[in-house]
């Protein structure tokens, strides 16, 4: 009885020392995985020089080689939404119910009534580690990733889809919806499918050097026309004749032209395509609708001595009589030869913006720390 | 302490526990089991280089050198305690492998930086996927101009880019050989038409005129067609811009077909299997020299005798190479908090170092800085030309 009496008397001595010593190794375990998770996620100085960083050994300054009229036009300050933290963004759709889906570094997110919701192989929820393009084709919503393309079924999972497999390559850079087609850009050619057939390929082979290069990273689709940007530069063929035809296609090299690579996006403002580069924007001035009879390459360049707030420019979107570009320097918009810097009256603004969506007056920007939006009725 | 003793002090211990107090210990175990992280602390680094096909030599010396600095790194504590390990992927040569390789690096492997690339295309790859992973990449292998000029933030270049090289070639046949029309072939993998055109924008510039500029495509063995066409154009100087072992057919057939004039070339030219397959035709032919032992003084002694020793064969520029990316990725890994973002700032930051091949350091864009060396080659040896009087 004694024994027992004693026994109690210790006994929360023990279950404390058991439950600190738990706790004390799941806050050690947690922390060490801390880094790795929140790798795209870790605020202002992500991925940033820091002023006060410390120098590595035997470092000199190197100097600055910033142009002097490297300034913007003009600036326009506009509130800014909230950051829907995610991880680094590479696409934006809004589907017809108004849902907004990123395609991120981690997988898929979305938001719905301004609330975030995230599909992540951890989490069961989606089937790759990362997602890389989305297209919305009137009933399903399609996820190019890097293995393969996924399909959200009708119980709402995010599924790989068996027309993966009719793909030229599992490495799907690019999708785009034009109205009755799926059109895919992938490391080893494009292909394109109607609803409820396979996918058939379009590269090199087939088109008899048409298509330049396999390696499609964007497209886009402007009235008849197909625009693959590849390693070699842009291939434009008139989706009414046939592409094994390579008389029909049309070619901008980048060894003779002024495109430098990489094509990181391609903007249509309803007349002309709009290219996004390592070393800005361009222009290509001969409308879409010449193509066929008077297509002649001259570009139009838009970088920093312009006004750019740098030269990297990674979106591109037509949208409201203006062409937005998102750039490792910010969000700008161009019309009229006009270069406007966009900054936060309100909330802040993305540095290093990585995609571009509207929908209505809404302007989506995906960046490397997440989904945030503006009004873009608020600059007119 | 009797055992007995020490028995009764056990058994009087467990004694005054409840049988709830008894079974929370295997639960303690268990818990400890799932929070400690019995995977491994390597830092895992990805290597992607062509290991089999057509520059399968070249990217096998590279690797050596990797392997060489990694295996130094970790002898001397590794990373902050950590050791370097390093996921060797080999891509043929060819896109889509490379693509592949890159991809499962990066998504499954959770490789921490890369190093690698060898072909302009194939780098290009490495470079996209790594950029929009945010995964610091070093190539110390491609030189084509265009790596680093892209804005890109997480890839930088350990060797001197072509374009420094073809203006420190410009420069010598000027000075040299008062060359004024020079002619150029080139390869469309290695170079292509854009990194000829650089070549004759930069002859262009210092008042040179080129004649001819012919390019050749991959698998051709009889340069007849791009001889005739040089030849007819009557040049002082002929430029080669092609891998090692197709500059040295090049260079037989035009020695063969009695074109007397000087010939230079990039660093392909600067490889040990140029001079072994061109052999007394090499004799006096210019190159860039990615790696001047002397330069390294003796950081470059140390590691060409480590190298022969382990490896059995003399470095060459390609192992430096290798040895000076690894050896940078380190010195930028521990001036950082292990993590991505933080090892591509502590590589933006690294203005200035001395390595194996000498001093260097990344501008802005993470290219070198380091200005293109010439040396001639003489006896199959690669003679800096500022030492050229002691031959």
């Amino acid at each position: 009885m004694k024994n027992v009496f004693a026994a109690r008397n210790s006994g929360w001595l023990f279950w404390l020392v058991l439950i600190l010593v738990s706790i004390a190794f799941l806050v050690a375990n947690e922390s060490s995985n801390q880094p790795e998770s929140s790798i795209n996620q870790t605020g202002a100085a992500d991925g940033q020089i820091q002023d006060g960083a410390p120098p590595a050994p035997a470092i000199s300054e190197a100097p600055k080689l910033i142009s002097e009229n490297a300034e913007p036009t003009s600036s326009l300050a506009i509130p800014f939404s909230r950051l829907y933290k995610t991880a680094a963004v590479n696409d934006i759709l809004v589907d017809p119910r108004g849902f907004v889906w990123a395609a991120t570094e981690q997988g898929l997110a979305s938001i719905r009534e301004d609330q975030l919701q995230t599909f992540s192989i951890e989490e069961g929820s989606f089937p790759f580690q990362q997602a890389e393009c989305l297209a919305y084709d009137g009933k399903d919503l399609w996820v190019g990733t890097l293995t393969g393309l996924c399909v959200q079924n009708d119980s709402g999972r995010f599924v790989r889809s068996e027309l993966s497999d009719s793909l030229p390559s599992q490495l799907v850079w690019s999708l785009i919806w034009d109205g009755t087609t799926i059109w895919a850009g992938t490391q080893n050619g494009a292909a394109f499918m109607k609803p409820g057939s396979g996918f058939q390929t379009i590269n090199e082979a087939n088109t008899n050097g048409g298509l330049r290069n396999n390696w499609c990273h964007k497209l886009a689709r402007p009235g008849t026309w197909f625009v693959a940007a590849h390693d070699r530069g842009l291939s434009i063929w008139n989706i009414n004749f046939p592409a094994s035809n390579p008389e029909l296609w049309k070619n901008i090299d980048h060894a003779r032209s002024v495109i430098s690579r990489p094509i990181t996006d391609i903007a249509f403002d309803g007349t002309r395509i709009w290219l996004a580069t390592g070393r800005g924007v361009l222009l290509l001035t001969t409308p879409v609708e010449k193509f066929f009879n008077d297509f002649t390459p001259n570009l139009v360049s838009y970088s920093r001595i312009h006004g750019l707030p740098a030269n990297r420019v990674n979106a591109l979107i037509a949208h409201r009589n203006s062409i937005w570009a998102g750039t490792d320097g910010g969000l700008v918009r161009i019309r009229e030869d006009r270069i406007q810097l966009i900054t936060a009256s309100s909330g802040s603004a993305p540095e290093r913006v990585r995609k571009l969506a509207a929908s209505g007056d809404i302007l989506w920007i995906g960046s490397d720390r997440g989904l945030q939006f503006i009004n873009t009725a608020m600059v007119d | 302490m009797k055992l007995s003793e020490f028995v009764a002090l056990f058994k009087t211990f467990f004694a005054r526990l409840d049988i709830y107090q008894l079974l929370a210990v295997p639960v303690l175990l268990v818990v400890l089991f799932h929070s400690i992280d019995f995977s491994s602390n390597d830092m895992q680094i990805g290597v992607v280089l062509p290991l089999s096909g057509e520059h399968a030599h070249r990217a096998a010396n590279h690797l050596n050198g990797l392997t060489l600095a990694a295996r130094h790194i970790n002898d001397l504590g590794g990373i902050n305690g950590r050791r370097l390990q390093l996921q060797i992927r080999d891509t043929h040569g060819q896109s889509e492998k490379t693509a592949e390789a890159t991809r499962d690096l990066i998504y499954e492997n959770s490789v921490f930086a890369l190093i690698g690339g060898f072909s302009p295309a194939n780098t290009r790859i490495i470079q996209a996927l790594a950029e929009k992973a945010q995964v610091p990449f070093i190539t110390g292998i491609c030189t084509h101009y265009e790596t680093t000029a892209s804005g890109n933030r997480f890839t930088f270049r350990s060797i001197t880019d072509d374009r420094r090289q073809f203006e420190a070639l410009v420069d010598y046949a000027l000075k040299r050989f008062n060359s004024r029309k020079p002619a150029l072939i080139y390869d469309l993998e290695l170079y292509g038409p854009d990194s000829a055109q650089r070549f004759i924008e930069i002859s262009n510039r210092s008042g040179q005129q080129v004649c001819a500029a012919v390019s050749y495509k991959k698998g051709t063995l009889n340069f007849r067609r791009q001889l005739d066409t040089i030849m007819a154009a009557a040049p002082d100087l002929l430029v080669i811009l092609a891998p090692a072992a197709d500059s040295a057919m090049i260079l037989r057939q035009f020695r063969e077909a009695r074109f007397a004039r000087p010939v230079i070339g990039g660093n392909q030219l600067a490889a040990g299997e140029f001079a072994n397959l061109a052999g007394v035709y090499s004799e006096s032919v210019v190159t860039t020299m990615p790696f001047n032992p002397r330069a390294g003084g003796q950081r470059a002694d140390y590691f060409l005798s480590e190298y022969a020793e382990t490896f059995g064969q003399p470095a060459d520029a390609d192992a430096a190479m290798g040895y000076e990316a690894m050896m940078l990725m380190a010195l930028a890994f521990k001036a950082s908090d292990l993590d991505r973002n933080s090892a591509r700032n502590a590589l933006a930051s690294l203005h200035g170092w001395e390595s194996v091949a000498g001093s260097g350091g990344f501008d802005e864009d993470g290219n070198q800085v380091r200005p293109a060396e010439i040396a001639i080659i003489k006896d199959r040896q690669k003679i800096p030309v500022t030492m050229e009087g002691l031959f």
